[in-house]
C-alpha cells in the first residue's frame, strides 16, 4: 500500500489510534509511531510533527497520563498511558468511527 | 472528570516551572531522534548518515516543539506574562515616557474613580434603610402658589394616619429648628441635635432600640422621654443603666426610654437624640398650620400613582371637614431618595461629564505618546515580523504593554481616588446631599478596576493596529523616515489639538465660573457684612418663662453694646441672608391690596431684638423702627421695601395694618431691602420686636450680632464672660464672623469652581505634556535630517524656530477647533452661573493667549536641542 503522509491524517483519527494503541501497554512516543506504522501495514506514518502535538492535547483533555521511566536499554523515556477516561474515551469514538464507516460504505455502494 | 481536572492542571508547570518544562519536551523529542537514528544504523546506513536522515525527518523541530506549545491551553497567558516582562524592560528604558504616561494615566483613573465613586453614592446606591423604594415624602400645596411644597399640619397628618390604606406607616419629623437644645450633664451643658418624631419614625425606617424601647402611641402628647443616639450614648459613658434614668434637658427632666444605633434621619442627618412630638398644642389643631415634615412607606404592591389617587380622594374629605382652612390645600407625593437628591443632581452629571471628558484626555494622551513611540520601534517590530511573528501576536503585545502601563497608573490612581474623595468632600460637604455614605469601598475599586483596563485598551488600540500592519521588508529597508512624513504629522497634529481644544473648553468654563464667584463675593447683600461676629443663645423654658424671655434679649444686647470693643450688639430669630426662614403668608388687613390676590404675599418673617437695623446698616426708609422694651411701636411691625410695596401698592404702608400668619399687626416703619440668601434672592421681609408677648411666648433661639473692630472673633472672650455674669448656665453656640458664615452659603457655587478650576489644570498640564511629548519625539527622530541639513549651512535658530511653528501650528488647529466648544459649554454653565455673560470675549481670548504662550514655552525644550544637534555625531550614528 502506498503510505499516507501523516499530514492528511484527520487529527481525530490519530487521537483513536493513539488511544488504541495505548490498550495494550504503556508507551513512549517513538513507540507509538512504531506501533502505528506496524499495524496499519505502514499506511500510518506518524510524524513528529503531528505526533507531540497530539500527545500533548490528549494529556491536557485527561484521557492520557504520561511518566517519565527507564527504557528496557536503561535510557529515560516520557511514557504514556490510558486513564480511566481514556477508556471510555476510546469506546465512544471506536463506536462513533464505525457508525461513521458504515454510513459512508452505504453511501459510496454502487446502486443497484 | 477528575482525569480532564488532573490534566487540564498539569498545564500549570508551564507558568511556574518553565524552563524543566522546556528541557523534558527536548529530552523526550532527543530520544526520538535517537531511535530513528538507531533503527537506520540497523537498516545499514553510517551513524552519521543516520542521524543526518533522522533529524532531516524532523525538519523544524523548533516549529513542532512550538506547536507542541500552542496545544497548551496557557499559551496565551505564557505570552501575556512574556509581553508583560518585554513591555517592563522596555518601559524601563525609556524612564520619561513611563513617568508621563503613568502620572497622566493616574490622574485620569483616580480622578475618574473618585466622582464615580460620589456620583455612585448619591445618585445610584439605596438609601440605607429596609425596602428604600417605597420610601416616599409628603407635602402640601395650595392654589395659591401650586409650585412650592409646604409642610403638613398636624391635622392632615393624623387624618392620613387613620385612614389612609395605601401606607403601611407614616411619621413626622419635625425639623423646624427654631429652639436650640441643651443637655445638661454633670453640671456642664452640651448643645444637641434633637429631632420630634411622632411614634410611628422608628419602625417606619427600620431601626430597632439596641437598648430599652421606642415611643410608644400614648406619648405624641409631648411626653418628656428621649430615645438617644448610639452616639451620644457612648460620649455618655455606654452605661447600660442609664435607660429608665432622667437626663435635665433644657433644665427639665427627661426620662430615657431607649438607645438607637446607626439611625440618620434622611432629612435631618446625624441626630443625638429623639423626643416625641406634641399633638396636643394648638398649633397641632390648626389645619392651616403647616410645619411638618412627613415621611411615608407605601403598602406591599401600591404604585405611587394610586397612592396619589388615594390622596386626591382624601383631600376632598378634608377640604369637605375644614372649609376655611383646607380648601384648597393638597397632598403631593414625591419618592424619597428622588426628593433628597434632587438638588445635586445637576450639579452631579455635570461632574460625570466633566470626569469623562477628562478620561477621554487622558486616553488622547497616552496614545499620542504611545503612538510617536511607537514610530521608533517600526524597525525592531519589523524584525519581529520577519521572524515570524504574526500581525496578531504583534498587536496582543501592545495590548499588553498597555494594560501594564494602565495597571501600573490604575495602582497610583487607587491613591489619587482616595485623596480625591476626601478633596470632594471637603469642599462639596454641605453641597453633596448623603455625603456621609460616600467612601471608598469594594465597590469603587472595581470601577477603578474597570476604568483602568478600559483605558489601557482604549489608548492601546491605535498604536496597536499601526504597529502590526508594519510592513517588514519596507521598514527593514528604508532608514526611519515615518516622522516626517505627510499622514503620521497630521494624525499627531489633530491628537495635540483636539487636548488643546478640551483644555481650551475647560479653562474657559473656570474662569466664568471665576469670574462669577468673585462678583457674587462683592454683591451687595442689603446689610453690613464685615466685622460682626455671630453666635446663637437659647433660653432654656424651665428657667425663664414668658415674661423674663420677652425683654432679655433685648436687655443682653443693650449690655453688650456697651462693651469697650463692641459698637453695636442685637439678636435676630435668623441670620441675615440665610437662606430661607419661617416663610409664613402675610396679607393686607387695609389699604388698597385688600382681598386681592396679588397683594398676598409669602413673608420671611424675623424677630429682631436690640439695634438691628442700625448694627447692621440697612436704612430705615419711612416711619421708625423698634425703641426697645416699652415702646409702643414694639407692638407692631417693620416691613422691607419689597414687602410694602406687595402689599401697599401706591401709598404709604406706615399705619397700615396686615395679618402675618394669623397675627394682626400695624406697620410702624419701612426700611430697605435685604437679600434673602448669598445669591442676592430678594425677599419680602416682615421684623417683629422679641418684646412682643406673643412673639417671647414661642421660645425662639436667638442668633446674636455683635459689631466690633476689624476681627470679630477678638471680641468673643469678652462677649462670654459679659454674658455669663449674666447666666453662666447659657452656652453660647458656634460663634463665627458674619462673613464666613455667608462664605459658606456659597458653598455650592464654591465647590462647582474648585472642581471645574481643578479639571482645567489637569487638561492644561495634560496638553501641555502632550505638545512636548510630541515635539520631543519629533525632533529625536529627525536627528538625521537635522545633521544633513547642518551640514548644509542651516542654522540652529533656524531649526529652532522651525519647530517652534510646528508646536503653534499645532496649538492653533486646537484653539479654533475648541472655541465652538467652549462656547457650547458656556452654555451649559448658564444655569450656575451669577451675573455673568457665559464666556465673555475678553475671557474667551485671554485664555486662548495664555495656552497659547503655554505651548510655546513647552515646544521651547525641543527647539533649543534641535539647535544643538552637531551634525558630526549624527551622521555618525548612521
Amino acid at each position: 500500500m502506498t503510505p499516507i503522509p501523516s499530514n492528511d491524517l484527520l487529527r481525530g483519527t490519530l487521537d483513536l489510534l493513539i488511544l488504541q494503541t495505548l490498550t495494550l501497554e504503556p508507551m513512549h512516543g517513538w513507540g507509538i509511531a512504531q506501533r502505528i506504522e506496524q499495524r496499519s501495514e505502514e499506511a500510518f506514518q506518524v510524524g513528529q510533527g503531528s505526533l507531540y502535538p497530539a500527545l500533548q492535547r490528549l494529556e491536557q483533555r485527561g484521557w492520557i497520563d504520561s511518566q517519565w521511566q527507564r527504557t528496557a536499554e536503561n535510557r529515560r523515556a516520557k511514557f504514556y498511558q490510558l486513564t480511566a477516561a481514556g477508556q471510555r474515551a476510546l469506546g465512544e469514538e471506536v463506536r462513533s468511527w464505525r457508525q461513521y464507516v458504515r454510513a459512508m460504505e452505504r453511501v459510496l455502494e454502487p446502486s443497484s | 472528570m477528575i482525569d480532564r481536572l488532573k490534566g487540564w492542571l498539569k498545564q500549570l508547570r508551564a507558568l511556574v516551572d518553565k524552563d524543566a518544562l522546556e528541557r523534558e519536551l527536548d529530552e523526550e523529542l532527543e530520544y526520538h531522534i535517537a531511535r530513528e537514528t538507531e533503527k537506520r544504523v540497523a537498516e545499514g546506513l553510517t551513524p552519521e548518515a543516520a542521524r543526518r536522515e533522522a533529524l532531516l525527518a524532523f525538519r523544524g523541530r523548533e516549529r513542532y516543539k512550538e506547536a507542541v506549545r500552542d496545544a497548551r491551553w496557557t499559551r496565551v497567558l505564557e505570552d501575556a506574562l512574556l509581553d508583560a516582562g518585554y513591555a517592563i524592560r522596555s518601559l524601563r528604558r525609556r524612564p520619561g515616557f513611563a513617568v508621563a504616561a503613568v502620572l497622566t494615566l493616574a490622574l485620569g483613573i483616580g480622578g475618574a474613580t473618585a466622582v464615580f465613586s460620589v456620583v455612585r453614592a448619591v445618585l445610584v446606591e439605596p438609601l440605607p434603610y429596609p425596602d428604600p423604594g417605597s420610601l416616599v415624602r409628603l407635602y402640601m400645596w395650595t392654589e395659591d402658589d401650586p409650585s412650592e411644597n409646604l409642610y403638613v399640619s398636624a391635622v392632615h397628618f393624623r387624618e392620613y394616619r387613620e385612614r389612609a390604606e395605601s401606607f403601611t406607616g407614616l411619621a413626622t419629623v419635625y425639623t423646624y429648628d427654631e429652639t436650640g437644645v441643651d443637655l445638661s450633664v454633670d453640671g456642664r451643658a452640651k448643645r444637641v441635635r434633637t429631632l420630634h418624631v411622632s411614634p410611628g419614625y422608628f419602625p417606619l425606617l427600620g431601626a430597632r432600640p439596641l437598648l430599652g424601647r421606642t415611643f410608644t402611641d400614648e406619648e405624641e402628647r409631648g411626653q418628656a422621654v428621649l430615645v438617644l443616639s448610639e452616639r451620644l450614648w457612648r460620649e455618655l459613658g455606654a452605661d447600660p443603666e442609664l435607660v429608665g434614668r432622667t437626663l435635665q434637658l433644657d433644665g427639665s427632666p427627661h426620662a430615657v426610654v431607649g438607645v438607637v444605633s446607626s439611625l440618620r434621619d434622611p432629612i435631618a442627618g446625624a441626630v443625638d437624640l429623639w423626643r416625641p412630638d406634641d399633638f396636643t398644642t394648638d398649633g397641632a389643631q390648626t389645619p392651616g398650620n403647616h410645619y411638618l415634615s412627613v415621611l411615608g412607606r407605601l403598602a406591599p404592591g401600591v404604585t405611587p400613582d394610586r397612592a396619589r389617587r388615594e390622596m386626591a380622594a382624601l383631600d376632598r374629605r378634608l377640604a369637605e371637614s375644614y372649609p376655611d382652612q383646607a380648601e384648597d390645600s393638597h397632598f403631593r407625593l414625591v419618592p424619597l431618595q428622588e426628593d433628597l437628591v434632587r438638588p445635586a443632581r445637576a450639579t452631579l452629571l455635570l461632574l460625570v461629564g466633566a470626569v469623562g471628558l477628562l478620561l477621554l484626555i487622558v486616553c488622547v494622551n497616552v496614545a499620542t505618546l504611545q503612538i510617536v513611540r511607537s514610530l521608533g520601534q517600526a524597525r525592531p517590530t519589523a524584525v519581529r515580523a520577519a521572524i515570524g511573528a504574526g500581525r496578531l501576536r504583534i498587536a496582543r503585545q501592545i495590548l499588553v504593554e498597555s494594560l501594564v502601563l494602565a495597571g501600573a497608573g490604575g495602582l497610583a490612581g487607587v491613591v489619587v481616588a482616595f485623596a480625591g474623595v476626601e478633596a470632594l468632600l471637603v469642599l462639596g460637604g454641605d453641597v453633596v446631599p448623603r455625603a456621609h455614605e460616600v467612601g471608598v469601598d469594594a465597590g469603587t475599586l472595581a470601577i477603578a478596576v474597570a476604568a483602568t483596563v478600559a483605558t489601557g485598551l482604549g489608548f492601546g488600540i491605535a498604536p496597536a493596529l499601526r504597529l502590526a500592519g508594519v510592513d517588514p521588508g519596507q521598514a527593514l529597508r528604508d532608514a526611519p523616515r515615518g516622522s516626517s512624513s505627510g499622514r503620521f504629522f497630521r494624525t499627531r497634529t489633530l491628537l495635540v489639538a483636539t487636548q488643546v481644544a478640551l483644555a481650551l473648553v475647560l479653562l474657559s468654563g473656570a474662569s466664568v465660573l471665576a469670574v462669577s464667584l468673585h462678583r457674587m463675593v462683592r454683591v451687595d447683600l442689603g446689610f453690613r457684612t464685615e466685622g460682626v461676629l455671630t453666635f446663637q443663645l437659647n433660653l432654656p423654658a424651665s428657667r425663664y418663662g414668658a415674661d423674663a424671655r420677652a425683654a432679655f434679649h433685648d436687655d443682653l444686647a443693650n449690655r453688650l453694646a456697651r462693651l469697650p470693643a463692641v459698637t453695636g450688639a442685637a439678636a435676630v430669630s435668623w441670620p441675615p441672608a440665610g437662606g430661607v426662614g419661617y416663610n409664613w403668608g402675610t396679607r393686607p388687613l387695609t389699604g388698597p391690596g385688600v382681598g386681592r390676590r396679588e397683594a398676598a404675599i409669602g413673608g420671611e418673617q424675623r424677630i429682631v431684638a436690640g439695634e438691628y437695623f442700625e448694627v447692621l446698616e440697612i436704612p430705615l426708609l419711612e416711619g421708625r423702627v423698634f425703641g426697645g422694651p416699652g415702646d409702643p411701636a414694639t407692638d407692631g411691625v417693620v416691613i422691607s421695601r419689597s414687602a410694602a410695596d406687595r402689599l401697599f401698592p401706591g401709598t404709604s404702608a406706615v399705619g397700615q395694618e396686615l395679618s402675618a400668619a394669623g397675627s394682626e399687626r400695624t406697620v410702624v416703619g419701612v426700611v430697605g431691602d435685604v437679600a434673602n440668601d448669598v445669591e442676592a434672592t430678594t425677599a419680602h421681609h416682615v421684623y417683629h420686636a422679641h418684646v412682643h408677648p406673643e412673639v417671647a411666648a414661642r421660645r425662639w433661639a436667638m442668633t446674636y450680632l455683635v459689631r466690633t473692630g476689624d476681627d470679630p472673633m477678638a471680641a468673643l472672650p469678652t462677649v462670654r464672660e459679659a454674658i455669663h455674669e449674666r447666666d453662666p448656665l447659657l452656652v453660647v453656640h458656634d460663634p463665627a464672623p458674619l462673613a464666613d458664615r455667608l462664605g459658606q452659603g456659597r458653598g455650592q457655587r464654591a465647590f462647582a469652581f474648585a472642581l471645574t478650576a481643578a479639571f482645567a489644570g489637569l487638561a492644561l498640564l495634560l496638553a501641555l505634556l502632550g505638545v512636548y511629548g510630541v515635539l520631543a519625539y519629533v525632533v529625536g527622530e529627525q536627528r538625521r535630517e537635522i545633521g544633513i541639513r547642518f551640514a548644509l549651512g542651516a542654522r540652529g535658530r533656524q531649526l529652532a524656530a522651525q519647530v517652534l511653528r510646528r508646536g503653534l501650528a499645532m496649538t492653533a488647529t486646537g484653539l479654533v477647533v475648541g472655541i465652538p466648544g467652549a462656547l457650547v459649554f458656556g452654555r451649559l454653565l448658564e444655569s450656575l452661573v451669577f451675573e455673568t455673560e457665559p464666556v465673555e470675549p475678553a475671557i474667551l481670548a485671554a485664555v486662548a493667549a495664555s495656552l497659547l504662550l503655554a505651548t510655546a514655552f513647552a515646544a521651547l525644550v525641543p527647539a533649543i536641542r534641535a539647535a544643538r544637534v552637531p551634525p558630526r555625531s549624527v551622521l555618525a550614528e548612521e
